[in-house]
């Protein structure tokens, strides 16, 4: 399988699972949402890694000669890292079915790690629906099976 | 032509979809949660109810309002208790329909369902949407 197929499988895996975790109660339930809650970072860090390229071109440029694209795509993603980091964090703050207690999670903070869990999740939700936008050239492309993958190219 | 008409309507529908979605999720409240907690008074985010405002006076907190009809009465003064109404007084509160065995269990009385994710969808989508509208007016200003 080419890389830029099993970036683009990993991109409509990633997009459907995260739509799904929107709600604890939209797929197979809480015990779902928490076990894929954790394995889509994984999953989001593969995406990460995958377009490690882009990263590390934007960050040397991005002080430099970048095209305002180029520095908009990376300040989103960086804000959607900081979201997804945020999710998790708070996610294990109220996990139900998982006990994150050794990792100092009590329950004294719950009010306002829920609180923070579904804000940023919506927060996050935002920040998603932009990025696709700004690569929505890219989707087409792989619907279509034509054109370079020119996601390393933004800057 | 066909291919125009049908843009349109996939755009209306995203548009109305979004609207309806943005209200039902209560989306623009629970999105500034975070900068309260972030930017605000955190002992004021611990008094807030679970569907994100305070509790109103007289439910939980604040001043204590009588239900309509028993104006100018106090607290605990609105006649006969639970388990007193009928002919022979009512068998009273029989427990969660669930039985024992459900009380307390996370998530009780919620349904699993796939079109709980239709709200998030549709703002997924105008937000997709809206970025594509905008990336192809700078494209456009800027040829």
């Amino acid at each position: 399988m080419k890389k830029v197929t099993f970036k683009f499988i990993l991109n409509i895996f990633l997009f459907i699972t995260f739509l799904f975790l929107m709600d604890e109660w939209s797929f197979l339930g809480i015990t779902f949402h928490e076990i894929a809650g954790l394995v889509i970072c994984l999953f989001y860090i593969l995406h990460k890694a995958l377009n490690w390229k882009f990263i590390k071109e934007t960050t040397l440029r991005m002080f430099g000669k970048c095209t305002a694209r180029g520095r908009i795509n990376y300040i989103l993603d960086l804000l959607i890292l900081i979201g997804f980091t945020l999710i998790i964090i708070s996610g294990m703050g109220i996990a139900k079915t998982m006990d994150f207690s050794w990792l100092g999670f009590t329950k004294e903070n719950f009010i306002i790690w829920r609180f923070m869990h579904t804000s940023i999740s919506m927060i996050t939700l935002m920040f998603v629906g932009i990025h696709v936008g700004l690569h929505w050239n890219w989707v087409v492309a792989r619907f279509k099976k034509s054109g370079a993958d020119q996601e390393g190219a933004s800057c | 032509m066909l291919k125009k008409i049908i843009y349109f309507v996939v755009v209306i529908a995203i548009v109305v979809g979004a609207v309806i979605s943005y209200k039902q999720l209560d989306f623009g409240n629970k999105t500034a949660i975070f900068f309260k907690i972030a930017f605000g008074d955190q002992a004021q985010m611990m008094q807030m109810g679970p569907k994100g405002g305070p509790f109103p006076g007289g439910s939980t907190q604040g001043e204590f309002k009588p239900p309509q009809g028993f104006e100018g009465r106090k607290r605990g003064e609105f006649g006969p208790g639970r388990g007193e109404f009928g002919k022979n007084g009512g068998p009273g509160f029989q427990g969660p329909p669930g039985g024992k065995g459900m009380r307390g269990k996370p998530g009780m009385g919620k349904t699993i369902s796939f079109a709980k994710v239709i709200p998030y969808f549709f703002i997924l989508a105008f937000f997709i949407l809206a970025t594509r509208v905008i990336d192809l007016t700078v494209r456009r200003v800027k040829k």
